[in-house]
């Protein structure tokens, strides 16, 4: 168990996010007509 | 002592929620196991907003800090600090600015809030506002307030008793009250035949021009342990200096930032251009690094949903 916190907490402190990479190649799947949620958080 | 009930007491399949925004308080009894979602979406319906994608639940968790709630996640699971009748309480607020509110925000609703929260932070000097331009929105706080001047039963200390200019503006100048109010009254005879929301909408644009407004401060500092802010906008990063709020020193549009990232209370911006170097700052809290990225992610994807055609429509 101990393993498994220390490996869980690195995850907590870390986060990345490329938003150059979201621009150009990936185009988000477009929900036409239905409302948009407000943007999830993503980390944990 | 009383009698001890013959069974286990059933727990209870639901809890109370208070939720505040800037004009109402709602209660709601949410489900045991229900989402951020579910309370997210309850609270629009319930006042009819659409334009949901600027906001969000506010709250303050078990250790005392300010989170927004997780929607993807059960409210119960947060860390909420309840009070003594387990009442869990949120503020409903804006967590992203529009870019233009004339051209964004079509909703009464959405235009209320905006002008609520503006008014508020402007007011308590969250946003820095020159005294002209306070003066200025102040009229239009109380067209929109008390609707057309009228000269027969306008009653002069109104206003007075009105929270309409920053305090830091009042102690700027050797005028009473009196004279502010005047001043006020000048403008505001002037936007006769205004509704309530042209007002809003009117003081919303001009506040949308002070240079504070729509940015999240973070305080930083540098390699060099130089104290600094971190700004998050709409836009993209800016970097000020700590003496100066309103020009940013450095600014990272979204298009120029290859990947932030942070590591425990190291945080990174690298930008596309492989010339140009790493911007590496430290914050003093995990927490606060987290909160950067979520508003980095939440921001630049209402920056790119703009762009699209057709992607924001109620």
């Amino acid at each position: 168990t101990v393993l498994v916190n220390i490996a869980r907490s690195k995850r907590a402190t870390r986060g990345t996010y490329s938003p150059s990479a979201q621009e150009f190649c990936n185009p988000r799947v477009e929900l036409d007509h239905v409302l948009k949620p407000p943007p999830e958080e993503r980390l944990i | 002592l009383d009698k001890m009930p013959p069974f286990r007491k059933k727990k209870s399949k639901s809890f109370p929620v208070k939720v505040c925004t800037l004009d109402a308080e709602l209660e709601f009894n949410l489900e045991w196991k229900a989402t951020g979602r579910a309370l997210f979406d309850l609270v629009c319906r319930t006042i009819g907003l659409r334009e949901t994608w600027y906001f969000g639940l506010q709250y303050e968790d078990s250790k005392g800090f300010i989170s927004w709630l997780k929607l993807d996640k059960k409210v119960q699971d947060q860390n909420i600090q309840k009070d003594h009748h387990s009442t869990a309480s949120f503020m409903f607020l804006a967590k992203f600015c529009p870019e233009d509110v004339a051209e964004e925000l079509v909703q009464e609703v959405t235009q209320h809030l905006f002008f609520l929260q503006v008014k508020q932070a402007i007011l308590s000097m969250d946003i820095y506002c020159p005294p002209e331009a306070s003066v200025l929105l102040a009229s239009y706080a109380v067209q929109a307030k008390f609707g057309d001047f009228d000269e027969e039963t306008y009653k002069p200390g109104l206003l007075a008793s009105e929270d309409l200019l920053p305090q830091r503006v009042i102690d700027q100048y050797q005028m009473t009250l009196d004279m502010w109010e005047e001043r006020i009254r000048v403008w505001y005879a002037d936007h006769r035949g205004m509704s309530r929301d042209e007002a809003e909408m009117e003081y919303l644009k001009i506040a949308q021009d002070l240079e504070m407004n729509g940015v999240n401060y973070f305080p930083i500092t540098n390699k060099k342990e130089t104290e600094l802010w971190l700004g998050v906008t709409a836009l993209g990063l800016n970097i000020y200096e700590k003496e100066n709020k309103l020009q940013p020193k450095t600014t990272f549009t979204w298009a120029e930032i290859r990947h932030i990232s942070f590591d425990d209370k190291k945080f990174i911006i690298k930008p596309v251009d492989k010339n140009a170097p790493n911007f590496v700052f430290f914050s003093q809290k995990v927490r606060m690094n987290k909160l950067i990225l979520d508003l980095c992610i939440g921001n630049h994807d209402l920056f790119m949903r703009r762009r699209k055609p057709d992607s924001m429509e109620l």
